[in-house]
C-alpha cells in the first residue's frame, strides 16, 4: 500500500518545524522586504535610467524590469532553501542514525524518498511562495494593475526550477554520509564551478553552455527581459526571452531534475547505514 | 509461528570480515547474542533489519526472503539497533503514530497502544515533547516503544538496555521478557553482559570475530561438572539429578545435575561405582564459556 502521504506530512512537519525552515523564512522575509522598500523608493526613477537605453520606455517595460529584479533575486532562494533541506536530507539519516528507525520499516525505499523529496519541495515552494506573494503585492500597489501572464509563466519555471535543483541536491546528499560535504559540494557547483564555467566557455569559445543548470535557471529573470549575466556572448534584448530559449531553459531543468532524481533514488535504495 | 532463519551470512568491508558464514534458527523465546566489541553482533543485526546487506548468504523472516522481498518480510520485524535518534522536531507521540502507520497500526487502536507502550517503557511524560529534547536514556526507552508498535513477531534489540539508569535497566528487562513469553514471539538481543543474557533469555549464542562459537540453550535450573577420572571409565553409573553425561576426551565427562542436588551426591555416587576420580571442577556456567572461548580466539 502506498504510504507516501502520511510519510510526507511526517517529514514536513519535521522540516517546518526546523532551524532551517526559520532560517530559510528570515532571509526570505528580509530579501523581500529590501525589494518592497527597492520598489517604491527608486522605481520612480527606473524610467530616468530606461530612457538611456529606450527612448520614451514604454509602461510595459517598466513594468518588466520590476520583475526583472524581484526574479533576479527569486532565482537564489529556491538555490538556498533546496541546500537547507535537500543537501542533508539523505547524508543526515547516516550521520545522525536516523536511518536505523527509517529502513527497518515495511516501507519501500522509494516511498521513503519521494515521501521526503515531496516534503522537501513543499516547503521549497513555501519559501518562493511567501517572496511570490510579497512581488505580487508589491506590484499591483506600485502600476494598480494585476501581474501579466509572463508573472504565472515565471511561476511555472520556478516550480521546475526547484524540482530540478532539490533534486541535485538530494544526489549530492545521497553521495554522501556527511551533511557537510553535500551541502559544500552544491554550494561550490551551483555558485563557483557552472558560473566559472560559464564565463570561460563565454570568452573563449564564444557560446553560452545552455546545458548549464545555472544558465537554465536565468530564464526566470529572462522571460521579462532577454538578459542573463551568465550569456553575454549574444549580446542582450530588452525583450522577453523567446519561447524556444523558454523551452531548451525548461528541458534543460527537467533533465538536470529527472536525471539527478533518479541518481539519488538508485544509491538511496542501496544506501547501507554502516 | 515466528522464524527467522541465517543462512550462510557473510559481511565483509574490503578485506575486513565483519560477519563470516553466520547459519543460525531462531523460533519462539530470547535468544541473546553475547560477543565482546567489535564480534560483529551489530553488524548481524542490520542484516536482519535491512539496514546494510550482506556481502553472501540470506535472511529468510517467516519464510520470507528479506532480499527478495523485504517490505513483506520486515512487516514481521520490530527492532532497536544501537543508540536509537528520531528526527528533532517531531514528539515521541509524533514519531510513534508514525511507525504505527508505517505498521498498518488500526487508528482506532493506536492511540490506546502507543499509551500502553509508553506507560510500560516510562515516557508518558515526555511524549508530547519533541525528541530532540530527549536524553539518551529517553530516546532508548521509546526506541524501545517504537520497535514494540504493533507486536512483531521477532523483535531484534541491539543493547536494549545502553545508557539507562538502573531502574530503567530493570523495567526495560522485565518488558523483554513478558515480551518473549507471550505466544509465538521471538526475541533476540544483543549485549556484552553475560548477566543480562542468563537473566532474560533462554538461549544464548556467543559470536566472535563475526562467527558463531557456541550456541546453547540455558537451563539455569542446571548445572555442570567436569569430572576427570585416573583411568578411562568404563561404566558411567545414572541416577536421577544426573541430566545429560557428556564424554570430553577419554578421561573426562561433563555431568549436567539438578541444581537442587549436592555436588557430594555425584561423587559418592561415582566412588561407589568404584571410579577413581582425579580432579571435580563445578562450571561457574556461561561466564566460563565465555571466557574461554574468547581466550581460545583471542
Amino acid at each position: 500500500m502506498l504510504k507516501i502521504v502520511p510519510l510526507f506530512l511526517y517529514y514536513f512537519k519535521n522540516y517546518y518545524r526546523s532551524r532551517a525552515f526559520y532560517m530559510m523564512l528570515a532571509i526570505d522575509l528580509l530579501v523581500s522586504s529590501l525589494l518592497v522598500y527597492f520598489s517604491f523608493t527608486y522605481l520612480s526613477s527606473i524610467d530616468k535610467y530606461l530612457s538611456r537605453i529606450v527612448a520614451n520606455p514604454p509602461p510595459e517595460l517598466i513594468r518588466r524590469v520590476f520583475d526583472y529584479v524581484w526574479n533576479f533575486a527569486l532565482e537564489y532562494l529556491p538555490v538556498l532553501s533546496a541546500v537547507f533541506f535537500g543537501s542533508p536530507a539523505i547524508s543526515s539519516e547516516i550521520e545522525n542514525r536516523t536511518a536505523y528507525q527509517i529502513f527497518p520499516l515495511p516501507v519501500g525505499r522509494f516511498q521513503l524518498f519521494a515521501g521526503k523529496f515531496l516534503a522537501a519541495y513543499v516547503v521549497s515552494v513555501l519559501i518562493s511562495g511567501i517572496f511570490l506573494l510579497f512581488q505580487w503585492i508589491t506590484f499591483l500597489f506600485v502600476f494598480h494593475i494585476l501581474q501579466p501572464d509572463l508573472f504565472y509563466l515565471s511561476i511555472l519555471l520556478l516550480l521546475v526550477f526547484i524540482f530540478s535543483i532539490l533534486s541535485v541536491t538530494f544526489m549530492s546528499s545521497a553521495i554522501f554520509n556527511k551533511n557537510l560535504n553535500a551541502y559544500i559540494t552544491v554550494l561550490v557547483i551551483y555558485f563557483l564551478i557552472f558560473p566559472s564555467a560559464s564565463y570561460v566557455i563565454n570568452i573563449f569559445y564564444g557560446y553560452t553552455p545552455y546545458y548549464l543548470l545555472t544558465v537554465a535557471a536565468a530564464i526566470l529573470q529572462q522571460v521579462y527581459f532577454n538578459f542573463s549575466v551568465f550569456s553575454f556572448s549574444g549580446g542582450f534584448s530588452i525583450n522577453p526571452a523567446p519561447v524556444q530559449l523558454i523551452l531548451r531553459s525548461l528541458w534543460v531543468m527537467i533533465l538536470y531534475g529527472v536525471i539527478s532524481f533518479t541518481t539519488a533514488l538508485i544509491l538511496f535504495e542501496r544506501k547501507e547505514a554502516i | 509461528m515466528s522464524h527467522l532463519k541465517l543462512e550462510n551470512i557473510k559481511k565483509h568491508y574490503g578485506s575486513k570480515v565483519a560477519v563470516d558464514s553466520v547459519t543460525a534458527s531462531f523460533g519462539s523465546g530470547c535468544t541473546a547474542i553475547l560477543g565482546p566489541n567489535g564480534a560483529g553482533k551489530t553488524t548481524l543485526m542490520k542484516i536482519i533489519t535491512h539496514i546494510i546487506n550482506p556481502s553472501g548468504g540470506r535472511v529468510v523472516i517467516n519464510g520470507l526472503t528479506l532480499s527478495d522481498n523485504p517490505q513483506k518480510a520486515l512487516e514481521n520485524i520490530g527492532s532497536l539497533i544501537e543508540q536509537p535518534e528520531f528526527y528533532p522536531y517531531v514528539t515521541g507521540r509524533e514519531a510513534l503514530e508514525f511507525i504505527a502507520v508505517m505498521r498498518d497500526v488500526p487508528r482506532d487502536i493506536m492511540k490506546e497502544e502507543i499509551n500502553y507502550l509508553a506507560s510500560r517503557t516510562g515516557i508518558v511524560k515526555f511524549l508530547d515533547s519533541r525528541t530532540g529534547t530527549y536524553s539518551k536514556g529517553m530516546k532508548q526507552r521509546l526506541g524501545l516503544a517504537a520497535a514494540m508498535i504493533s507486536e512483531p513477531d521477532i523483535l531484534i534489540l541491539d543493547e536494549p538496555t545502553f545508557g539507562l539508569d538502573p531502574r530503567g535497566i530493570i523495567e526495560t528487562r522485565d518488558l523483554i521478557r513478558s515480551y518473549s513469553h507471550k505466544k509465538n514471539k521471538s526475541v533476540i538481543l544483543s549485549t556484552h553482559l553475560i548477566s543480562e543474557a542468563t537473566e532474560i533469555c533462554d538461549r544464548v549464542v556467543i559470536l566472535d570475530q563475526g562467527s558463531i562459537k557456541y550456541d546453547s540453550i540455558l537451563r539455569n535450573s542446571t548445572k555442570k561438572i567436569r569430572v576427570v577420572f585416573e583411568t578411562k571409565p568404563e561404566i558411567v553409573p545414572n541416577a536421577e539429578f544426573i541430566l545429560s553425561k557428556e564424554v570430553k576426551g577419554t578421561k573426562t565427562i561433563l555431568f549436567e545435575i539438578a541444581n537442587g542436588a549436592q555436588n557430594s551426591r555425584l561423587v559418592d555416587l561415582l566412588v561407589n561405582a568404584g571410579l577413581k576420580i582425579k580432579d571435580f571442577t563445578e562450571s561457574k556456567g556461561l561466564e566460563d564459556i565465555y571466557l574461554s572461548l574468547i581466550h581460545e580466539s583471542s
